[in-house]
């Protein structure tokens, strides 16, 4: 006898309010997000039978105390432990879960609410070798482990700031259309360059704004998923990979080129037949490593990628429609669900104004940042299914 | 007060070598390997032997990327700022981070030479800094 597999099915996407001060807890937070995804799915709480949740501050707290809060009774539970990366891990490990049966209506959340210096105290003490060898000596958090990357990127390939400011101004434009998108006045090139310095060659505008928010998507068996509302996603591929180039991170701090040809391979697409890319915009250097390690962009030729295609919602190849972190803010790990969560909007047909259209599309995570570089890298590709 | 790097039983050598003017760093006893190693580890992440040793590096290297921080992530950092800041290549192979006190701000300082100098970070605790050479 055949034994069946169960397909998947992404069915529902949802957000908290995104906000500068929260004045909610992270169980609130993870609630409101998860409230609106099941809507969003026609689904109710009480079918949700597996949990996957992603959250800097949610200790002590864990998945399985929220699964308490929450009074559900999961058979399949994932805590992500991997920053921006999780969100999109959660999802593939839900997706394995399913497939074996051992849970049939996955809630995938990220959620936190930072400001700048909880930010920073947090990535003080991210792990043993950032506490001990990079913050005593000064490191100046995030942005300056990042700034070495840019300079870097500017050396290898010529690069200049306007390259990253192009970006910067494009999610801009994206994030104009998104009323859950806290930067929404509109961003010049020159602003960009006016801005204050952080740390060189990095101004304010590379820098994402640490913030309150959630986001969650529903990912089910592909039975319960006839019973659902609105256009299903299915998952083509997903991938992950941690302390990709051990050896050599400033040859390259990301992982996608590790996993690419099997990620593209296993979906049966090449990166041409993509629609849009969700990536992790932490900072725009990051955003041109996911673009080229995927195979969108060739190395060191992604600026020209942008000014040649167009990256808005009215470009050729629009990334990060909703406006990205880098002008919604980031919600700590939720920075690395806001792309999926944008994905599967806009491949079910619900973005409302910056509605593209799409059919295939990729959205990436990145994250724990450790001795130099995120530690962790993944990858999904999704397509709508109808 | 700045942060303070938290000393154990595996990361005790380099601070007490720091104190006393050194570098230290470890290196793999595995003779097919002899990797030098840094940050401290508990077995080597080239050949997975648990096998190590400290040793005094020569305290030279080159600048691998450098950012002059003008918004630090701790208040500790705010009377120095802007100060430049770097990832190294030591002569032995490992990255070390540290600052780079005689070092023009907001420039690219990409390969340039650099040799270690120890400052006190606290009233018991010394740290690594970095001379630009030429």
């Amino acid at each position: 006898m055949i034994k069946m597999v169960n397909d998947v099915r992404i069915v529902g996407a949802g957000q908290a309010k995104y906000s500068k001060a929260s004045g909610r807890t992270i169980p609130q937070l993870i609630h409101e997000a998860g409230s609106a995804a099941l809507l969003n799915a026609g689904l109710e709480w009480n079918t949700v039978d597996g949990l996957a949740v992603t959250s800097f501050l949610l200790p002590p707290d864990n998945s399985a105390t929220i699964a308490e809060q929450f009074g559900l009774e999961p058979t399949f539970l994932f805590q992500g432990l991997y920053g921006g990366a999780s969100g999109i891990i959660g999802l593939n490990h839900a997706a394995r879960a399913i497939r074996e049966g051992a849970c049939d209506v996955a809630l995938i959340v990220a959620a936190d609410a930072f400001n700048v210096e909880s930010h920073n105290n947090t990535l003080d003490h991210f792990n043993g070798s950032v506490r001990d060898f990079m913050s005593p000596q000064g490191f100046g958090g995030a942005n300056g482990m990042f700034a070495l990357h840019t300079r870097l990127y500017m050396e290898r390939y010529g690069a200049i700031v306007e390259d990253f400011g192009n970006f910067c101004v494009s999610l801009r434009k994206n994030a104009m259309l998104n009323s859950n998108a806290l930067l929404r006045n509109e961003l010049t090139l020159e602003a960009y360059l006016n801005a204050k310095k952080i740390a060189d060659p990095l101004r304010l505008f590379d820098c994402v704004m640490p913030c309150a928010g959630a986001d969650a998507v529903v990912l089910v068996s592909e039975r319960i998923a006839n019973k659902t509302r609105g256009t299903p996603v299915r998952i083509l591929s997903g991938a992950e990979i941690h302390n990709a180039h051990k050896n050599d991170i400033y040859s390259n701090p990301g992982g996608w080129d590790k996993f690419k040809d099997s990620f593209f391979d296993q979906a049966r697409i090449s990166p041409s037949d993509l629609d849009f890319a969700q990536i992790y915009d932490d900072y725009p250097v990051m955003a041109f490593y996911q673009l080229e390690g995927l195979g969108i962009t060739s190395p060191g030729k992604t600026a020209e990628f942008i000014m040649k295609n167009g990256i808005t919602t009215k470009g050729r190849f629009p990334v990060n429609t909703g406006g990205g972190q880098l002008s919604a803010g980031q919600a700590g790990a939720s920075g690395g669900m806001i792309g999926l969560y944008e994905a599967v909007t806009q491949l079910r047909g619900e973005a409302g104004e910056r509605q593209i259209k799409c059919k295939t599309g990729v959205a990436a995570g990145y994250g724990m940042v450790a001795y130099g570089r995120g530690v962790s890298s993944s990858a999904v590709i999704l397509q709508r299914d109808d | 007060m700045k942060p303070q790097p938290r000393i154990n039983s595996l990361t005790q050598p380099f601070w007490q070598g720091v104190n006393e003017d050194k570098l230290l760093v470890q290196q793999c006893e595995e003779i097919s390997c002899n990797r030098h190693i840094f940050y401290p580890r508990a077995s080597c992440p080239f050949c997975f032997s648990p096998h190590l040793r400290w040793v005094e590096a020569i305290g030279e290297g080159f600048i691998i990327s450098n950012t002059t921080i003008h918004r630090p992530h701790h208040d500790g950092f705010i009377e120095e700022c802007p100060y430049v800041f770097a990832a190294i290549q030591l002569a032995e192979g490992p990255c070390v981070y540290g600052k780079v006190i005689n070092a023009p701000i907001d420039t690219s300082l990409v390969n340039k030479p650099v040799s270690v100098k120890f400052e006190f970070h606290s009233s018991i605790q010394k740290i690594p800094v970095f001379v630009l050479l030429d």
